[in-house]
């Protein structure tokens, strides 16, 4: 035996609801689970209305986001303004917290790239289409800051169907070698087109790839927000504060991260019937003192509002067809 | 002023590029430590460090998603992919992603990198070492495509190159990195990269060249003013097929 490693699945709350672990420090300010819990019934909300759209016409395509709420919300309020968010297509949610605008994401989807020069934070990445492909990007991106010595991240989201492409293994390569502060997450939502995890890889888990690069992978439990936002908070911080010099070498630096949102078992089908994709969502709502029908409502309101925003900046002609 | 040869005159002008602007930064297979397989980056690991002139892994895939990432951040990055058959992973990159987003992005974003990789053949190597595919290249919209054919426009493009804010992919002709000589005054002045060198007025043909074959098209010229005389036979050929 020369080598040995380990891959580790974080999770705090039992598929019932039930919490099975003590519960992280920021679990206790309730007005930050309230927000995530908006963030993602917001998106929930208004994925069903750009489905509708896509549905009807009037959005060309869109790619749903259902089901990888918490992923996108627990990564994206774990960043800084200051960091750069590289997102894959259905990380809506993501993209909404760091304050695109709903009618700027429809306004992409049907195809008007004024969309993409969105009110988030002007050197976030828009949505990258060719699945991976985004992933050298923040390699590039967390190359300038360590060259700048700046202490800003780079999160990178793809999905499973990502992990089979040779740009995301050269990218998580690369960022291994050169230490770089840079978290990849995978979400496991097993849309990838069009086979099932075990025809995308042989890996146990998606986390592994990132033990081939030279650095910790760790399984999130990505309908548990508790975890995912615990998660994010950990790798990307760890990302910022790396050790600059000297650096250890072929230890596991706790620096960058390969998320796997672990699903195993389940099939899309189950995450697009109503209650069995409820998870985290649900299960979070449960801990949160104040919560009410309100918050549900609120989302759908605010994502039926943005449609016609995006009707006015495409203009008339555009959406009336 | 001293004379040098093409590939010194990229060293010079890469050289000059990085000592003008610290955002200029260069990688690729061996050009670090190593000074590149032709000696282009030589010198410039010591003189600018290792993490302004590294040695990526073999991916060039990756070296080119990389210059999209750093320039979309604001650095100049100068990318080289060793020869041009090994060019075409980077497609996707090239396509899909610099050449567009600045446009994608409404100006949000740009993409001020540079592609440098050696050119064509005549150089006695096997396929993928003597490819000439900049036809392919020059066909992707928002994407420049430049070759130069002499040390001194070798020098200047480099740096018009290096500046230009969008995306280029640089052409070194192999078969004359060292067959051209040429002075060259390292005075940082760039040439401009969307006009024609007209290198010999005339009134009765135009010849138009790129790269190592514009030696052979200036040749091909004086064969034709020395055969001026015959003018008259070419004349009888079919004109309408023409």
């Amino acid at each position: 035996m020369i080598a040995r490693f380990e891959v580790r699945r974080r999770a705090y709350l039992a598929p019932d609801g039930s919490i099975n672990r003590q519960l992280p420090a920021f679990a206790s300010d309730t007005r930050l689970l309230v927000r995530l819990y908006r963030a993602m019934v917001l998106v929930r909300a208004f994925d069903v209305k750009a489905v509708a759209l896509q549905r009807t016409g009037r959005l060309g395509t869109y790619a749903a986001s259902l089901g990888q709420e918490a992923v996108s919300v627990g990564m994206a309020s774990a960043m800084r303004d200051e960091d750069v968010l590289l997102p894959s297509y259905r990380d809506n949610a993501a993209l909404i917290w760091r304050g695109v605008k709903l009618e700027e994401i429809l306004l992409f989807w049907g195809g008007d790239e004024r969309g993409n020069r969105f009110s988030g934070p002007v050197q976030d990445f828009p949505f990258c289409i060719p699945v991976g492909s985004q992933a050298p990007h923040a390699a590039g991106v967390a190359y300038a800051f360590k060259l700048r010595k700046e202490p800003r991240v780079a999160v990178c989201l793809f999905g499973d169907g990502a992990t089979s492409k040779g740009d995301v293994y050269e990218a998580m390569n690369f960022a291994g070698v050169h230490k770089l502060p840079v978290v990849f997450v995978a979400t496991n939502n097993q849309w990838a087109i069009s086979v099932p995890l075990r025809l995308q890889t042989a890996s146990e888990t998606l986390a592994q790839k990132a033990i081939a690069a030279g650095f910790i992978g760790e399984q999130v439990d990505g309908n548990d927000i508790v975890a995912m936002r615990a998660a994010a908070e950990e790798a990307i911080e760890a990302a910022r504060n790396r050790p600059r010099a000297p650096l250890h070498r072929g230890g596991h630096l706790p620096a960058r991260r390969s998320y796997d949102r672990g699903r195993r078992g389940a099939l899309p089908s189950d995450r697009r019937s109503p209650g069995a994709l409820e998870g985290g969502a649900d299960r979070a709502a449960e801990i949160i003192s104040g919560w009410s029908e309100a918050v549900e409502q609120d989302g759908r309101r605010a994502a039926f509002r943005r449609v016609p925003a995006a009707h006015r900046r495409r203009g008339r002609a555009l959406f009336s067809r | 002023m001293p004379e040098v040869t093409l590939v010194e005159a990229i060293n010079l002008a890469l050289a000059r590029a990085m000592e003008d602007d610290p955002n200029v930064v260069v990688f690729g297979e061996d050009v670090g430590v190593n000074g590149g397989v032709f000696r282009a980056t030589v010198g410039l690991q010591q003189r600018f460090g290792p993490e302004r002139v590294f040695d990526t892994p073999l991916a060039e895939l990756l070296i080119s998603g990389l210059c999209v990432g750093m320039a979309a951040q604001g650095l100049k990055p100068v990318g080289e992919i060793q020869f041009m058959g090994f060019i075409y992973p980077c497609i996707d990159q090239l396509v899909n992603h610099a050449s567009r987003l600045r446009n994608r992005t409404q100006g949000r974003l740009s993409c001020p990198m540079v592609l440098r990789t050696p050119h064509g053949g005549g150089i006695r190597a096997p396929e993928h070492h003597s490819e000439s595919t900049e036809a392919m290249l020059a066909h992707i919209p928002g994407l420049r495509v430049v070759i130069p054919s002499s040390p001194e426009r070798a020098y200047g493009l480099l740096l018009a190159a290096i500046r230009d804010p969008d995306p280029v992919v640089f052409l070194e002709p192999t078969r004359i990195y060292r067959a051209a000589k040429g002075e060259v005054e390292d005075n940082g002045e760039a040439l401009p990269l969307d006009a024609a060198f007209v290198l010999r007025e005339g009134r009765d043909v135009t010849l138009i060249s790129w790269g190592a074959m514009v030696k052979e098209t200036l040749a091909a010229a004086d064969d034709a003013r020395r055969r001026r005389h015959q003018r008259r036979g070419y004349r009888s050929r079919d004109p309408q097929a023409l």
